[in-house]
């Protein structure tokens, strides 16, 4: 700690004590009345699609099979043509990576790109970590197979949503993380990057994707 | 408008502060393209608030939860800071306390120049703002870039930010149309997509050579040690993405016990702000690149703001410090809207800045700021975390009189006002002398159109009713002996 | 026995629109109340205590404690006036152990005069009606926010009959009077009143009500200024004239 002009004494002080506290202090209780706003029993996946569609994401719920045929109809539609993925063990498994390269698409994992070379991919298709219902919200979680730049880098970003990566409230979310440590980069990500700096216009792709799409599995 | 000679009473005091808030703010309210640029952006968010908080089923009782979790929090900030220290280190960060802000400049100056860095890439925070950080970055030969699209305005056209969320509320496009032009050297494009591409492009290149990445927080979270970040463009997450030194500026008040106090403030914190439920980003991080990862800073440093906040804490005004700086109270504010952010002389305006600038710079140096509100009370009601602002600025007025800060001649005005108004006698004597000094100048149509001394502010810019031809108490008198 | 209220004139009222506390006093007694005028009252002090001068205010505040304690009501027509007795007076006498029951009492029952007819009468103005239709809006006063009212007051102006009634855009909207801030900072004062006298002209309304003096001669100052011909008055005033009271005398 680099403190050479003793701060913390001096807030110590500043709080009428000369000594630290000898237990810790119990923090307001958060109570579920008045802080959730959505619920385990409500439609989670009807109530993320309405709430990240307001948010100005497109959201398809999709059937397993027809993922991959959407998604490269999507993606021949863009401008698209370099991909990137995550490792991830869900993409592989819905045989997405393998799917885009014989539908004639550039496809790399983050394992094997430089951050600078991703700069110059077009779009991104990911899993989350987590998506939260209330929110309109998908969760990204930073590691080794899945780095930070994958869903802010490329213009545009393709989120595949699973039943299990639903949670129905910020409350949920924050409880998970607290028990699931918290030594990784998270995102709450609500929407396509934006501005409305110069005179209240609203344009979006400012320095995030520009175009967020969500696939939604049920 | 035209200050009347008959104020001129006023403005000599104002000349004696440091910032002369009287001229700017008599230019300000004189502005009429200011006034209506600022009235349009800020209206909009106001009114986007109370929509948007009307959706929620107990937005009073969670804004006053808000409250008291913060509160709880300054109540214990050895406690936190201690926490935050502890967890930010085991995350594999640095921690470092400043007490000023030419420390905090020297510590982040230092770890710049220690480490060789170039290029850093800066997303919005005030607290740089406050401590003039790009400067001191730019002078030991950095290349600094604000990344935030409003900022970067404010950079290359060496102006200040007029409101902490939206900073370029007072530019107009074309203003903005023409800095391009100049600054990028290309043709003159009035098109607010094509402004912002070019923009774009030109960041985007910093972000991908920038060596350090600076931010700001707007929570720091005590049992986790992680900075949380909220922002709509997706420069901070640049910020904490690519270059491999990261430094966090946090003043000591950001800090929130537990990460699910999160949950609480982030459900008011953009719907207080600009009325939407979520901003685009909100990012927690503070952890350090892991062996196997190809992105994310390889060291972490937090800077921990004192400047001023040690003293607050300690006095009365403690309560101030719960501010999550999301401009709600600027927005509802009736002055603000009409003279805009710069006429309050800091990087922090409005209803806060009204109490926070004269707290951190001196009372002596801006005691106007607690003086010119109408103590309305629309910052008080429109605040997630329920800071009584009015009960705060008549606080400060409190501490003025007491400190002398005003003039002999207004402390003597009010201190006879109020003793003749403790006699019904003398406060019927000068009730009567007023009627007929002002009947007498309405010259019988009712209205005064020029009142004399103080009064000249009045009818500089309206009439005055004339009193009415017998005092209700002289109606009741009429009454009793009527019987 | 015949309820008795105690009336808190205020002393903008007192001088400028006296015809406000006579409106009150006849709509009370219309209604069955008794209603006592203490003389002996001035001030209770909020231009003092929001400049700052706290033990001038505090010693208005105990007079005016002392004079309005023997009673069970206090009405104000003062909005401003209100939220000094029934908010500001609990900072001036906190902790004084022998003052703060006595202040207690008074501050608890203090009310605005909508606030008294909301929710001690409880009256249903629809039974009353103006003599002819009058097309009718609302300023919201800021000191409503202090004592807990919102949409009391403009709820119990459209029950009247023949108010033709039409918002007022930036009703919540501060008219810039704020005491002495009217005087000592004009500009800005004078830019927040043109703000509001632009959106009364928008309405063409006859009449604009407004509870509280102060802001009723900012307004009205500015209306008459700008030559916009809205009249600016107290609701008492139109429910008076409903039930047919004269309120230029007794």
């Amino acid at each position: 700690m680099n403190d050479p002009s003793g701060v913390m004494n001096k807030v110590r002080r500043a709080l009428g004590r000369s000594e630290p506290l000898a237990s810790a202090p119990t923090p307001p209780a958060i109570e579920d009345k008045i802080t959730r706003l959505a619920f385990a029993d409500g439609r989670l996946p009807e109530l993320f699609t309405a709430r990240a569609t307001a948010n100005k994401m497109h959201v398809q719920m999709t059937e397993p099979t027809a993922l991959l045929p959407r998604l490269i109809a999507l993606l021949q539609t863009s401008t698209a043509r370099r991909i990137a993925v995550p490792e991830s063990e869900s993409l592989d498994r819905l045989g997405i990576p393998a799917g885009l390269r014989e539908a004639g698409f550039e496809v790399a994992r983050w394992t094997e790109v430089t951050l600078d070379e991703l700069y110059d991919f077009d779009c991104a298709v990911t899993d989350v970590y987590k998506a939260v219902a209330e929110t309109g919200s998908l969760v990204m979680r930073s590691s080794p197979k899945h780095g930070r730049a994958l869903s802010l880098v490329p213009p545009m970003h393709v989120a595949i949503v699973e039943r299990g990566n639903f949670l129905p409230d910020l409350i949920d979310l924050f409880a998970l993380l607290r028990k699931e440590g918290n030594s990784a980069g998270i995102t709450i990500i609500s929407g396509p990057s934006k501005t409305a700096d110069i005179e209240l216009n609203l344009v979006t792709g400012v320095h995030g994707p520009g175009d967020v799409q969500v696939f939604v599995l049920p | 408008m035209e200050s009347d000679p008959n104020t001129q009473h006023f403005l000599e005091e104002a000349h004696a502060s440091k910032f002369d808030f009287h001229s700017v703010s008599v230019k300000a309210a004189g502005d009429e393209r200011l006034r209506r640029a600022v009235n349009n952006a800020v209206v909009r968010q106001d009114t986007g608030r109370k929509q948007i908080l009307s959706l929620m089923p107990n937005p009073l009782d969670l804004r006053i939860l808000a409250g008291d979790i913060k509160q709880h929090a300054l109540d214990h900030l050895d406690f936190y800071l201690d926490q935050v220290r502890a967890n930010v280190e085991r995350n594999g960060g640095q921690v470092h306390f400043a007490s000023t802000a030419e420390e905090a400049r020297r510590m982040i100056v230092e770890i710049a120049r220690s480490r060789g860095l170039k290029t850093c890439i800066k997303s919005k925070s005030m607290a740089s703002e406050e401590i003039e950080l790009a400067h001191a970055l730019e002078q030991a030969g950095m290349d600094v870039v604000e990344t935030d699209l409003g900022e970067f305005i404010l950079q290359i056209d060496k102006d200040k930010p007029s409101h902490i969320v939206t900073p370029i509320i007072h530019k107009d496009l074309r203003s903005i149309a023409t800095l391009f032009s100049s600054y990028f050297k290309t043709p003159y494009n009035e098109d607010p997509k094509s402004l912002t591409m070019q923009a774009r492009v030109y960041l985007r290149d910093k972000f991908r050579r920038a060596d350090l990445g600076i931010t700001g927080g707007n929570f720091l979270v005590a049992d986790t040690g992680q900075v949380c970040v909220v922002e709509n463009e997706g420069n901070a997450r640049q910020s904490v993405t690519t270059p491999r030194v990261l430094v966090s500026l946090v003043g000591i008040e950001k800090i929130v016990p537990r990460e699910v106090d999160l949950s609480v403030m982030l459900k008011l914190l953009a719907r207080s702000a600009t009325g939407q439920a979520m901003t685009v980003y909100t990012s927690l991080f503070g952890e350090t690149r892991q062996s196997g990862e190809r992105d994310g800073p390889e060291e972490f440093h937090l800077v921990l703001l004192d400047n001023g906040r040690s003293e607050i804490l300690a006095g009365p005004y403690r309560e101030t410090l719960r501010c999550i700086r999301c401009g709600a109270c600027l927005n509802a504010c009736p002055i603000y809207r009409n003279i805009g952010g710069h006429a309050y002389g800091s990087v922090y305006p409005g209803p806060i800045g009204a109490l926070i600038t004269p707290l951190f710079q001196g009372l002596g140096n801006f005691k106007d700021l607690p003086q010119a509100s109408s103590l309305c009370g629309a910052c008080y009601e429109a605040c997630p975390v329920r800071i009584d602002i009015p009960k705060h600025l008549i606080n400060l007025r409190r501490d003025i009189v007491t400190q002398h800060l005003n003039s002999a001649t207004e402390r003597a005005i009010y201190r006879v006002w109020a003793s003749g108004l403790r006699s019904p006698f003398i406060y019927k004597c000068v009730a009567m002398f007023q009627k007929w000094d002002l009947r007498r100048r309405s010259k019988k149509t009712g209205w005064v159109r020029k009142l004399p001394f103080v009064g000249a502010g009045w009818t500089q810019i309206r009439d005055m009713p004339a009193p009415a031809a017998k005092t209700f108490h002289q109606m009741w008198a009429n009454r009793k002996s009527g019987q | 026995m015949q309820p008795t209220a105690a009336l808190f004139i205020t002393c903008l009222t007192d001088q400028f629109y006296p015809r406000v506390g006579v409106a009150v006093t006849k709509i009370l007694e219309h209604y069955g109340w008794r209603v006592e005028f203490p003389e002996a009252q001035t001030c209770c002090g909020q231009p003092f205590f929001n400049n700052g001068f706290h033990p001038e205010a505090r010693k208005l505040a105990e007079r005016m404690i002392e004079i309005f304690e023997p009673y069970d009501y206090v009405i104000t027509p003062s909005g401003s006036c209100c939220a000094m007795v029934r908010e500001q007076f609990h900072h001036l006498f906190k902790n004084d152990h022998a003052w703060e029951p006595r202040m207690h009492k008074v501050s608890s029952v203090t009310h605005e005069f909508v606030e008294f007819l909301h929710k001690v009468l409880k009256l249903d103005l629809s039974a009353i009606s103006l003599p002819t239709k009058r097309r009718t809006s609302y300023h919201y006063t800021c000191h409503l926010r202090g004592i807990g009212l919102k949409d009391e007051g403009v709820r119990l102006l459209q029950q009247i009959g023949n108010v033709d009634f039409v918002p007022l855009e930036r009703t919540d909207q501060c008219c810039g009077f704020g005491g002495t801030f009217a005087m000592k900072y004009p500009e800005i004062s004078g830019a927040i009143v043109e703000d509001k006298v632009k959106c009364i002209e928008q309405t063409k309304a006859e009449a604009l009500v407004c509870n509280d003096a102060g802001c009723t001669m900012n307004i009205s100052g500015m209306c008459h200024r700008s030559g916009v011909s809205t009249q600016v008055v107290h609701i008492a005033e139109l429910i008076a004239e409903a039930l047919g009271i004269d309120c230029g005398g007794w």
